[in-house]
């Protein structure tokens, strides 16, 4: 904890407004609080994935500098969680995306307007539905 | 720094020596050992004997009669097998060990002999009196255990 | 009257579902060696599973979510995912013993071997999970595990000395041949055994089955609260029994076989019967929850499509996240390991394992952001707060107790 400073050694005035914080038209988000973690679902309602991480990246370009605006390219999901947790970074080539233009809400979950079958991020759920699941009689009918 | 550190390790490598060397038992731990074996061969007797009980008032199916006499019988085995592993720590264990072998395989007899009983060979009454002869020497061995163990 | 059939049924059901092979042999063990002194572990262990599982329904009925799915989002993937880790395994650890006990209670009533009855209790485990709807296999496991009253009839058909059990479970001590340790150990695996983790897990879950909403709320209270209590006394029951008839005659519970002889003694050849069909309906209708526990925890955690509601391709890897369970629990059992020791290892590692389930759920019932105006109440929370503590210390000292005792021998 810093000291406290005597009035006359407070390097701002007394009587210095804070600036405004801006305050742009739609949502305001805390990329950390409201979409890391999130359970995403596809235009019907269904369960995608949950969101491990995102992609950021300036519009245009693939460096970064200082004062660039940063836009969530995507979000990410599947083997980045491990890198996630005990750290590094996958190849780019490497990661399953949800593209960020089929974001279409963000709420307690994160809803998209795209059906699940069309992302690549459901492909082992597709395979083991192919490949494993509907080939074990009953598989492809209703409970009950 | 070399000798702060070697002074723990020299410490611990000398109480995992003292743990490996011979068998430090003593005349009361024995009897300790002992007694849990002849208390698990006791529980098996005792659980054989209810069964063959219920089996003679008919008050149990003979499957599982079947069943406890048969798991009866496994825990007899473990009992057996914790007496006959013990290595004695003088005469006076050496005794009781021969002794509790010697009631547990009496055990193990009366609680096979109660199984075929249960499957349609042998006699009710001759299966009773084994099994009640039995209980009784292991309650008994069980008590003089005891008593050897809280000395 | 609809109304009171439905309420009638789960009470019912929430009574047939309480007990499992944790419940069966722990109680059974400790009637046989402590007698009815470890009765009041029973009843603060029902009062926290009540507390814990009435919290979870709510949360699952108000926000629409499961309690594993906001876990994640609260703590966050390391601390979720540690969660995850931990509450799997001993899931798996448990359903091998449940499935173990289907083999045992099998082979009761057919004299046939277990080893023989694990692939099929296996196969049918597996069938139900993959076919069978929700609330049918719910309604149909905890009618069926009503049996099990059978005991409590038992115990009155003995004649006990009521007044001597009475100071038993009243005044409790430690009985004379047995040490401190083991009391206290057997106290805890008593505990692990009444606040099972995978109930509140499957709670949670199977109100999103049923598609619970606020105003189910009400219903689950009651069945909670009064199925719940119910179980506790059949656990007591059961504890009663083998204190009775097995504790002077000095037999140490070790089998399925000697459970159910006190029940023969009292009530012959029928009670047998039915007290074997109720630890097959109790035992198979917890092999469910728990690989439907493992398959929603996984699912939850990794944001799978998961539910018993949807077809299973339309769910794939949560069912087969089932399957390999099922299938490693059978490899384990056919190794021809003792289903007694798994369960008695399974419900000391359940207490292990309490305050990683339990924390997490006290924290999302008290986040506005989920349950709005639904979140705990003071009073829930000060006892939750008390529970908290209570779970941990049991906790910690399940693992030395273990070592120092040698497991309860």
């Amino acid at each position: 904890m810093s000291p406290r400073l005597r009035r006359s050694a407070r390097p701002f005035p007394d009587d210095e407004a804070l600036p405004e914080a801006p305050r742009p038209a739609g949502l305001v988000l805390d990329a950390r609080l409201h979409l890391l973690d999130r359970q995403t679902l596809d235009v019907d309602g269904r369960p995608v994935a949950t969101v491990d991480d995102l992609e950021l990246g300036a519009p245009g370009s693939t460096s970064l500098s200082g004062d660039d605006t940063v836009l969530v390219a995507a979000l990410l999901s599947g083997p980045v969680l491990a890198t996630r947790v005990f750290g590094g970074r996958p190849p780019s080539s490497r990661l399953h995306r949800i593209d960020w233009r089929h974001v279409t809400d963000v709420g307690t979950t994160v809803r998209l307007g795209v059906h699940g079958e069309e992302l690549d991020v459901l492909w082992v759920e597709r395979w083991v539905r192919d490949h494993v699941i509907g080939r074990i009689p009953g598989g492809r009918h209703d409970p009950g | 720094m070399l000798r702060t550190r070697a002074l723990p390790a020299l410490v611990a490598l000398g109480v995992l020596a003292g743990c490996a060397v011979g068998s430090s038992a003593t005349p009361a731990s024995d009897a300790g050992t002992l007694g849990a074996a002849v208390d698990e061969a006791t529980s098996a007797v005792e659980t054989t004997r209810l069964a063959a009980r219920l089996l003679r008032t008919d008050r149990a199916s003979a499957a599982v009669v079947d069943t406890t006499i048969d798991d009866s019988v496994h825990v007899l085995s473990d009992a057996s097998f914790a007496v006959s592993t013990l290595v004695p720590g003088g005469p006076r264990a050496a005794a009781w060990r021969d002794e509790a072998l010697d009631a547990v395989n009496e055990a193990t007899v009366a609680v096979a002999r109660a199984r075929d009983w249960a499957n349609g060979v042998g006699d009710a009454a001759t299966v009773r009196a084994a099994l009640d002869e039995s209980a009784q020497r292991l309650d008994d061995l069980g008590t003089r255990l005891e008593r050897a163990a809280d000395a | 009257m609809k109304r009171l059939l439905g309420v009638a049924l789960g009470i019912l059901t929430a009574i047939g579902g309480f007990l499992d092979i944790g419940d069966l042999v722990t109680n059974a063990v400790v009637g046989s060696r402590f007698g009815l002194s470890l009765a009041w572990v029973v009843a603060v262990g029902v009062v926290g599973i009540c507390l814990f599982a009435q919290m979870s329904g709510r949360v699952a009925a108000v926000s629409g979510r499961a309690t594993f799915e906001i876990i994640r989002e609260r703590l966050g993937p390391r601390a979720a995912g540690a969660n995850l880790t931990a509450s799997f395994l001993i899931n798996l650890l448990t359903l091998t013993a449940e499935i173990g006990g289907i083999a045992l209670a099998l082979q009761l009533a057919s004299s046939v071997e277990p080893r023989l009855w694990i692939p099929v209790a296996a196969l049918a485990v597996w069938l139900v999970v993959w076919r069978a709807k929700f609330s049918i296999m719910e309604n149909v496991t905890g009618l069926l595990g009503l049996t099990l009253v059978v005991f409590a009839v038992a115990l009155f058909l003995l004649h006990p000395p009521w007044g001597e059990l009475a100071t038993q479970a009243l005044q409790p001590t430690v009985p004379s041949q047995e040490g401190h340790a083991s009391y206290w150990y057997y106290a805890i695996a008593l505990f692990g055994a009444a606040m099972t983790p995978y109930e509140v897990f499957f709670f949670s879950s199977g109100a999103i089955e049923e598609r619970w909403t606020v105003k189910d709320i009400g219903q689950s209270r009651l069945n909670v609260l009064v199925g719940f209590p119910f179980g506790g006394v059949l656990s007591v029951a059961i504890a009663a029994c083998a204190a009775v008839v097995l504790l002077p005659r000095h037999v140490e519970v070790s089998s399925l076989s000697q459970i159910v002889l006190p029940v023969a003694l009292a009530g012959g050849k029928l009670a047998l019967a039915v007290v074997i069909v109720g630890i097959v309906a109790a035992t198979m209708g917890a092999a469910l929850e728990t690989s439907l526990s493992s398959g929603y925890t996984l699912a939850q955690f990794f944001g799978w499509s998961w539910g018993k509601f949807r077809r299973p391709a339309q769910a794939a890897r949560f069912h087969l996240t089932m399957i390999v369970g099922i299938v490693v629990a059978t490899g384990v059992l056919m190794t021809s390991v003792d289903p007694i020791k798994v369960t008695e290892f399974s419900v000391v590692f359940s207490a292990v394992a309490l305050p990683l389930t339990y924390l997490p759920i006290l924290l999302v019932a008290n986040d506005p952001e989920y349950m709005g105006e639904h979140v705990n109440g003071r009073a829930t929370n000060a006892v939750a707060l008390v529970y908290l503590v209570v779970i941990l210390a049991a906790s910690l000292a399940a693992i030395p107790l273990m070592i120092v005792t040698g497991a309860g021998s």
